[in-house]
This record gives C-alpha cells, structure tokens and sequence, in this order.
C-alpha cells in the first residue's frame, strides 16, 4: 500500500513565501515598466512635479527591491539563510509604497487627470504578497538568538539614532504647524493629499517604529531580531 | 526609505524641481547614512560567533 506523507506546514509556507515573493517582484517590474520611468502608461492624479519622485520611486522598485525579492525567494527555495535576511527587508516598504500609491493622489482635483485606479489591483498585489513575506519573515528567525553588541557602539548609534529621528519628526511638524498657522507649506497647494500621506505614515509609523526597535534592541534583543531586521529594511530601502 | 527618499532628492535636484530642499535633503542622506551602519551592526551583533578552541 503505498504511504501518504504527512502534510508539512513548513515546506508549503516556505514554497508559498518563495511564489509571492517571485510573484511580488513581477508585479513591482510591470508597474516600474508601466510608470512614469518607462513606458508612462501610469498617469497619476497629481502635480506634474511629483513626478521626478515617482520616477525615483520606479527605479528604486525596478532596480533594487525586484532583484532582492527574486534573489531571496531563490535563496529561501534552496532553504539557505540568506533567503529570509533579503526577504525581511522589503515589507514595510512595499506596504508604505502599496499604500501611497493606492490612496495618495488628489483625487478631488479637477486639474489633474490620472488613470492609476486601473491599476488598483497591481498595488492591491504587492500588498498583500508584502503582509504574507512579513508574517513568514517574524516567524522565520530563531527566537532566542544570542546577540553580542558592543556597549560603547550601542550607546553612540542608539543616541545619533534618536537625534536624526527626532530632527525627522521636528521637520515634518514644523511643515504641519505651518499648514495650521499659514494654510500651506512647501508642495502643499500641489498635492495636499501627498503632503498629508507622507507626515502620517513618518510621524504615525516610521518614526515609532524606529524608537520601538530601539527599545527593543536595549531590552529584549535576543527575541527581536526579526523587528530589528523589518525596522533596517524599511529605514534603509 | 532612505534610499528612495536620496533617490527622489537627486531627481528633483537634477531636474531643477523647485521643491526640492537642501536641508531636507542632508538630514535623508545623514539618516541613510546611520541606518546602514546600525544594520551592519546589528547584523554582526547576531551573527554566528566562532567557538574558542
């Protein structure tokens, strides 16, 4: 009689993870193709001036976050280490793209014309395939790793930390305190939406984030490596 | 998002975007610069450690 191998959650997920993330890197390339960096098929409903930041946006996409996804999904397929130190990188920077990019435009602006709700779905996509990489990434790394760090190195980078991300969060206040107290700020009249977009995600997500992997990393680094890893990859891509 | 938010610094410079902001600008790119350095450290704080003899 022949024998039914027992079904191993861990292989499916890992199989799973490396299609999504095959999948996501796909997806990233057709809109950096689609977009303004290319072939401009992606109109979006704003200033003609954010431009020269979605075309930033594209190459980065492109060029960068596409290559570490399908390298990483090619490392975690030959189940090697590296696969899901590549992969950890990317969520919360495709979730804050996916999100921007669905949402962000100045959709009340008569002025501006755009058609990049038919591509809804594309960054719908990326989303959810960055929300599976994230779950699987948290669970992906040992939970009692034994980190050893240098007092005097953590000391000096947890404090140049702290005054380039409050200096971060001062300077997107000042910018709203200015929309209180004038009505505008620099880029406001173009795309407000965008200008309010970017300082929630910052002060609301980046900027937290960043303190809680701080804390973290003083108080319980040996079961946070996995938000250290997330918090460096967001930062750095 | 350093290095798209440095990359968006450098179009808009290149193509004379008039809301492009120096200062804005050195804190991205001094940002950048911190992450990656504290990525190298942490990563070498987690790394795999050679066993004494």
């Amino acid at each position: 009689m022949k024998r039914v191998k027992p079904f191993n959650p861990e292989k499916f997920e890992t199989n799973f993870i490396v299609a999504v993330a095959l999948l996501c890197a796909g997806l990233l390339i057709y809109l950096g193709i689609q977009g303004p960096l290319f072939e401009g098929n992606i109109v979006y409903k704003t200033h003609s001036t954010v431009y020269n930041q979605l075309i930033a946006q594209d190459a980065v996409n492109t060029f960068i976050i596409a290559p570490i996804l399908i390298i990483g999904a090619l490392a975690l397929y030959e189940r090697k280490r590296l696969g899901r130190y590549l992969l950890v990188l990317t969520p919360l920077f495709l979730i804050y793209y996916a999100i921007s990019y669905m949402i962000g435009w100045e959709w009340m602006a008569m002025e501006y014309q755009g058609n990049s709700q038919n591509y809804f779905f594309y960054f719908l996509g990326v989303m959810i395939a960055a929300i599976l990489i994230m779950f699987y990434c948290l669970g992906a790394f040992p939970p009692r790793q034994k980190p050893r760090f240098t007092k005097r190195i953590l000391v000096s980078y947890s404090a140049v930390l702290i005054v380039f991300l409050s200096l971060f969060a001062m300077m997107w206040s000042k910018e709203i305190f200015q929309v209180i107290n004038t009505g505008t700020a620099r880029g406001y009249d173009l795309s407000p939406t965008a200008f309010w977009l970017v300082r929630c995600f910052d002060l609301g997500f980046t900027i937290p984030l960043g303190f809680v992997s701080l804390y973290l990393l003083w108080v319980k680094p040996q079961s946070s490596m996995a938000v250290q890893m997330l918090f460096m990859g967001f930062s750095l891509a | 998002m350093s290095v798209v938010v440095n990359a968006m610094a450098l179009v808009m410079y290149l193509n004379n975007d008039p809301s492009f902001e120096l200062s804005s600008s050195l804190v991205f790119v001094a940002l950048m610069v911190i992450v990656s350095v504290g990525y190298f450290f942490i990563l070498r704080g987690y790394g795999k450690r050679k066993l004494n003899p």
